[in-house]
């Protein structure tokens, strides 16, 4: 078994146009089939337990149906595919008005960091559960003084026989309330000078110590929270990528959300935006010029994705075509909602009050904007610092 | 240099505005806008008793006189705190109408939007005994009550305590402009003091050692915008004394301001999208209150 999984695993990036399309037309079969009816028509208005609820049965949905993970290799329980087939099955979910999968964290962000730096031990525990859909996991990175300058996190890790105890407090830890895992930014070292002072923990939300204070957004949703650590135990089997590098296991994380699968659930939702812009909201063809070009433009998030694929063996180039993927998506959604909430029709203005609140907040989560700028200008355009 | 055009104010407009901030800034008493947009830190009857909704009403008809310039200042001094009591569309119910003049309590509008239907929104629909305008065409105005209009409230903009009702009030060319730009001059106000409240917030959030007002793209940011806020005000200016580019200032005014807003939450970072920091209030009422101006002027 093992063999011939590695060896599908071993032809992922080599896919021809014709498999990928066969792959996309299957893909939208299955989601026609298995999106809800009930999802698509009140996606923009449900409550926050309704929406949780429904997202976390995606999960189990998408991973029965065989499109969990779907770029992680077979051998860790992943399909074994390549980003192309990330790419088309976006397309394909964005035209099904798919839900966003609950454990969107774990699978794009835990899922890939722990096959490039956990142990044997720690894929044979989290991996299956994150694709199954049983883990929801978080991400405890910001804290309140600590936002932008990530490296400067102060919750302290203190060593113990057998781990580790956290102290400390973390901010904007997104569905908080209903993770079961945290990957735990935390400073090892007191002493020790920036950058090389941190660790990466895979901490379990149930552990004595762990208390969480929602803060209510201001579209009204709460699935932020902060989050209390108080003498948490942290087992030493749960450090991820060794002590000391926590930095570097950050980088890889902070890589995988603002990268391509992201940009490409991303298109999903902007998709889903720019179809009640362009099929129902604008009715009698007002400003026609500005969503042709969100439209182009949303298109464009698909498209940049897909080039970053393409150029995926060349560091450089990838790079190039990834780094500002999450400017520019985060500011075109919030261009999108602008212009829903000018011209939202009866049945969708809840729809639009919301999308517009809430992408306010697109262009500060997962690193503001004025930092990913600094990425773009410094690392791919060699500015000075 | 001569001046061209007057932009000062009358009397009764420097001192009402002046008078305003001083009550508005004593009932706030430093407290958040999250917590006192949905409480009542001035009655109706303090604003009743002392006056105030008579102010726009022409002299002959027994007001205080004040000119459209005169309540776009009074406008922007309102915008800045956006307490929720029906004081500007009382104000300017009872400059057009004599069914408005003729009673004591809260008076607003009702506007069908493209996104309310059939029903229209009435900006304090759901304030105690607010009544409705059905109509400002200049004959026989009359007023109608919440319940009659069986209206429900709607909970976007605290600030507004909106409610939509079955009523779509008739303005006048004239009087939806008027009242289009006093509500522009609210969103302007309420830029202005987004704007300050970023400003001071730079000065003190530090990021990798330094407070982040030092980095150039939040300089940047906020350059701009204070040069919209600028800009948003001289629009409520320039349409309150010419009254054919009134209508385009109006809505300059609401999309400059709605965009200075926009950027106080993103230079607040994460703090920015909390409900309890409220910059949010602000940007619905200036969102609420641009949909229905839009509505009125087309």
């Amino acid at each position: 078994m093992t063999t011939l999984a590695s060896a599908q695993a071993g032809t992922a990036g080599h896919d021809t146009g014709h498999d990928i399309a066969l792959f996309e037309a299957e893909a939208s079969k299955w989601l026609q089939a298995n999106v809800s009816q009930y999802w698509r028509e009140n996606r923009g208005a449900l409550s926050e337990t309704e929406e949780v609820k429904i997202r976390g049965e995606w999960d189990r949905i998408l991973y029965a149906g065989g499109y969990s993970g779907l770029s992680i290799p077979r051998e860790y329980g992943g399909q074994g595919l390549g980003l192309a087939h990330e790419v088309a099955f976006a397309s394909a979910a964005a035209r099904a008005q798919a839900p966003d999968a609950l454990g969107r964290i774990g699978r794009i962000l835990t899922a890939p960091t722990l096959i490039e730096h956990g142990t044997q031990e720690q894929k044979d525990k989290y991996l299956n559960p994150i694709l199954s859909g049983e883990h929801v996991w978080c991400q405890g990175f910001s804290e309140p003084a600590s936002g932008s300058d990530l490296a400067n996190v102060k919750t302290l890790a203190t060593k113990v026989d057998g781990g580790y105890t956290v102290r400390g407090r973390k901010t904007w830890t997104s569905y908080s309330a209903y993770s079961h895992r945290c990957l735990l930014l935390v400073r090892t070292d007191a002493n020790a000078p920036r950058y090389k002072n941190l660790s990466l923990f895979l901490a379990d939300m149930k552990s004595p110590g762990i208390s969480l204070s929602p803060i209510k957004q201001i579209s009204g949703s709460q699935h932020f929270s902060e989050t209390d650590f108080d003498d948490v135990f942290i087992p030493d089997s749960d450090v991820l990528g060794g002590e000391g590098n926590g930095w570097g296991v950050s980088m890889t994380i902070l890589k995988n959300e603002r990268g391509s699968v992201e940009g490409a659930v991303r298109y999903i939702e902007l998709r889903a935006d720019m179809d009640l812009l362009v099929n129902c909201c604008a009715r009698n063809g007002e400003y026609k010029e500005l969503i042709q070009s969100l439209d182009t433009r949303t298109e464009l998030v698909k498209w940049q994705v897909s080039k970053s694929v393409a150029r995926e063996d060349d560091q450089v180039k990838f790079f190039s075509a990834t780094a500002g993927l999450k400017v520019y998506w985060s500011d075109l959604w919030k261009e999108i909602a602008n212009l829903g909430i000018k011209i939202s029709c009866t049945s969708h203005r809840a729809h639009w009050r919301h999308q517009y609140l809430e992408s306010r907040s697109a262009s500060i989560y997962s690193g503001t904007n004025e930092i990913q700028r600094n990425i773009v200008a410094e690392r791919v355009l060699g500015l000075p610092k | 240099m001569s001046k061209t055009v007057d932009l000062e104010l009358n009397e009764i407009g420097v001192e009402a505005a002046a008078g305003l901030r001083e009550m508005l800034k004593s009932a706030i008493n430093g407290a958040p806008v999250s917590m006192y947009s949905v409480a009542e830190p001035i009655t109706w009857k303090e604003f009743s008793e002392g006056g105030w909704d008579a102010i726009g009403i022409s002299e002959a008809d027994g007001g205080a006189g004040a000119t459209l310039r005169d309540l776009v200042a009074i406008g922007h001094v309102w915008g800045q705190s956006v307490i929720p009591s029906p004081l500007i569309t009382t104000i300017m119910a009872k400059r057009f109408s004599a069914a408005a003049r003729a009673y004591d309590g809260p008076v607003s509008f009702a506007v069908k939007t493209r996104s309310s239907g059939d029903l229209g929104i009435i900006p304090f629909g759901s304030y105690g005994e607010t009544k409705v305008l059905k109509n400002l065409t200049g004959g026989a105005d009359s007023l109608v009550s919440t319940a009659d209009l069986e209206a429900l409230a709607d909970d976007y903009a605290d600030s507004l305590r909106l409610a939509e009702g079955k009523l779509d009030t008739e303005f006048t060319k004239a009087a939806a402009e008027e009242l289009a730009l006093v509500w522009a001059s609210e969103a302007a106000g309420a830029a202005f003091a987004m704007l300050n409240k970023a400003v001071e917030y730079v000065k003190t959030r530090e990021q990798f050692g330094q407070p982040i007002g030092k980095f150039q793209i939040i300089k940047h940011y906020l350059a701009d915008a204070q040069m919209l806020v600028e800009l948003a005000e001289t629009a409520t200016m320039m349409g309150a004394l010419d009254e054919k580019l009134r209508r385009d200032s109006a809505i300059y005014a609401f999309d400059a301001s709605i965009k200075v807003i926009e950027t106080a939450i993103q230079v607040h970072g994460g703090l920015g999208f909390t409900w309890e920091m409220g910059i949010h209030v602000y940007l619905r009422h200036a969102t609420a209150l641009r949909d229905l101006a839009l509505e009125i002027l087309n």
